[in-house]
């Protein structure tokens, strides 16, 4: 989809994100209240990365991305998007956004919604016409683009909502649950769509639940715990080596197993695929050597890292916060 | 919507640059083309609305008491005048009477039903869309949060405005058709009423920047209802002789001065009607005349309540 070109005519005014840092946040806070939902928020996300947002129900992810397209106000700090205040509403044009639960009325349609916002994007009308039959088929939604919304089901609904925040070709995309309400189809295909728009050099901020797709998906994430990033970097690093190894092995006799299970503290398994949680990586070769001495096939040894699920679990399920300034991004 | 409003680019280092014109024509433009997006999505949206049909629906419903007024007294008219020997003169006013008492109801009813709509419709159009959360994939956009209110506005009073317009001009005219008495001052009075149908549009619109659909409807009905009726307190203040009862009708009317807007109208749709109930009634309502300069500050009221409703929404969360 090629951009609109300058008139060469008018006198302009340009808005350029800096080539570095697309979203920057300094102690951003918004309270309701007595009650904080975002309490000094300190981000930077360079342009061109896919950045997760983690975090339980109730953890100011929401309302962090209302505060960066200016839906709300901040009691506190600033943020800046694409080089300018958050909010500016010159740069909003640059923004892509899928609100969490996309409402929209029943009575319209796809054509409709999407001529609607080209409207609104400043689009001239043909434009406008050409992006709404473009990005319902983007989407999957081409074959039924005047049905009436109410007719969709929830992951038509967000697909419609999601071929919306497209339309305006962001360079900046922000999406809050995009894959909720999707079956796995749809997942994956919006997990396709991320990966595409990164090669493409879109930013994308990724608000989600689906720690799996986090993880296939985002360069970097950010786990937010009650108003505080409490954990930040790439998904590797936020990962604790475990002491546990995976063992792969074909024609493992009992004697072997109950070696095995000597030099572990704990051995569980079978059909060809153990765990063994291990005292210290020194026992690592020692678990090789039970294998093969044994006569099975060793067809696998594998140190075991925590998931983002148990990495995320460990950061906020214990209900504590763990925000040092080192762990700000 | 013209090539020349703001686009996106490429910029050279492969950071999408948003273009935005200087020239302050060419910002107006823009930002008028927002204003009439909203708008004409408001106005499809009240279109689906079921306050549309149902005023609607309303609206032609009401128009069969006129007709059945009008019906009663022209079918009978020649008979009333032979039993009381009236000549053509008496016959003539008359006519003119029962055609002007007609068409007053009639566009007296269709507006009432239309302030109703423009209520229903204008007090849920704000905290409605922030409630259901279809307001924020909207205030992503490049729109400035005065535009919102604005098309809305417009989208809103549009709708009640065509709907009570087009119904009163076609009432005047078969009234005119059928009885050959022409009301030449309506097209005056219906567009008083139009006026009272956006300012009833504005104040619901800001009240629906603050409060929910439920407290801004009955905010605005009691308001409306109280306002056009202090007529009744400027009368019981006559009767108890109390000045500040009826100082009190007199300037409350400013709060809200549809009412006062709608005398004027009634005023003039009255026709010879309106000249003999003032000489009934004169001495009983001196005092609670319409004054001279209200429509200037209904219309006055009306940009107020506008920039109200703007400023209440720019300063709220969307959320």
């Amino acid at each position: 989809m090629a951009p609109q070109e300058l008139r060469p005519r008018d006198r302009l005014s340009q808005v350029q994100a800096p080539a570095d840092v697309v979203i920057r946040t300094q102690g951003l806070t918004k309270a309701y209240g007595g009650r904080h939902a975002l309490d000094g928020l300190d981000l930077e996300v360079p342009r061109g990365e896919v950045f997760g947002f983690l975090g339980p129900n109730g953890a100011g992810k929401t309302t962090a991305v209302l505060l960066l397209i200016g839906a709300i106000a901040a009691s506190g700090g600033r943020a800046e998007v694409l080089g300018r205040p958050a909010g500016d509403r010159p740069t909003r044009r640059l923004l892509g956004y899928l609100p969490e639960q996309f409402q929209f009325p029943g009575w319209a349609s796809t054509r409709e919604l999407y001529e609607y916002h080209a409207d609104l994007l400043g689009l001239a009308r043909r434009e406008g016409r050409r992006r709404a039959g473009a990005y319902a088929d983007l989407v999957g939604l081409g074959q039924v683009i005047d049905r009436p919304v109410r007719t969709f089901s929830k992951g038509m609904l967000q697909r419609l909502g999601l071929g919306q925040a497209l339309l305006g070709e962001p360079a900046l995309l922000l999406l809050d649950e995009p894959t909720s309400g999707l079956d796995p189809v749809g997942i994956r295909a919006v997990r396709d769509l991320i990966l595409y728009l990164r090669e493409r050099g879109t930013t994308i901020f990724l608000n989600s639940h689906q720690l799996s797709e986090v993880e296939l998906t985002c360069d970097r994430v950010a786990v937010l715990h009650r108003g505080r990033v409490v954990a930040a970097g790439r998904v590797a690093e936020l990962l604790r080596a475990t002491q546990e190894v995976e063992i792969r092995a074909a024609g493992l006799a009992e004697a072997a197993i109950a070696r095995l299970r000597g030099l572990s503290v704990r051995l569980e398994g079978g059909d060809g695929r153990w765990v063994a949680e291990v005292a210290g990586p020194e026992v690592i070769p020692e678990l090789a050597a039970a294998v093969v001495e044994s006569g099975a096939r060793l067809e696998a040894l594998l140190p075991r890292r925590e998931t983002l699920e148990e990495a995320f679990l460990r950061l906020v399920g214990s209900g504590q916060d763990h925000t040092s300034p080192a762990a700000r991004t | 919507m013209s090539d020349d409003r703001a686009v996106v680019s490429e910029g050279p280092a492969g950071v999408r640059e948003a273009a935005v014109s200087s020239w302050p024509l060419d910002e107006v433009r823009a930002s008028l083309g927002r204003i009439v997006a909203v708008t004409r999505f408001a106005l499809r949206e009240a279109l689906h609305g079921r306050s549309f049909v149902a005023g609607g629906l309303l609206s032609l419903a009401w128009l069969a008491v006129p007709a059945l007024l009008g019906w009663a007294f022209f079918s009978n008219l020649d008979a009333f005048a032979q039993s009381f020997g009236a000549g053509p003169q008496a016959i003539g006013f008359a006519r003119e009477v029962a055609t002007h008492i007609v068409v007053g109801t009639a566009v007296g009813g269709l507006s009432f039903v239309a302030v109703l709509v423009t209520v229903f419709r204008g007090s849920g159009s704000i905290s409605g869309e922030i409630q259901r959360g279809t307001v924020l994939a909207v205030a992503a956009r490049p729109i400035a949060r005065p535009e919102l209110v604005i098309g809305k506005l417009l989208g809103i009073v549009a709708v009640a405005v065509a709907l009570f317009t087009v119904l009163s001009a076609a009432t005047v005219l078969v009234a005119g058709l059928l009885t050959g008495v022409w009301v030449a001052d309506a097209p005056r009075a219906i567009l008083l009423l139009d006026l009272n149908l956006a300012i009833v549009g504005a104040v619901s619109v800001a009240a629906s920047v603050r409060f929910s659909p439920l407290v801004a409807t009955v905010a605005v009905l009691a308001t409306y209802f109280g306002i056009t009726n202090l007529d009744k307190l400027f009368l019981f203040g006559l009767v108890t002789d109390s000045e500040i009862l009826q100082q009190a009708a007199v300037w409350g009317r400013l709060v809200l001065p549809v009412g006062e807007v709608s005398d004027i109208a009634a005023g003039i749709l009255g026709g010879p009607l309106g000249g003999l109930t003032e000489e009934l009634i004169r001495g009983v309502s001196a005092g609670f005349e319409p004054r001279p300069w209200i429509v200037p500050y209904a219309v006055a009221y009306f940009g107020v309540a506008v920039a109200l409703g703007c400023i209440g929404l720019v300063r709220r969360d969307l959320r």
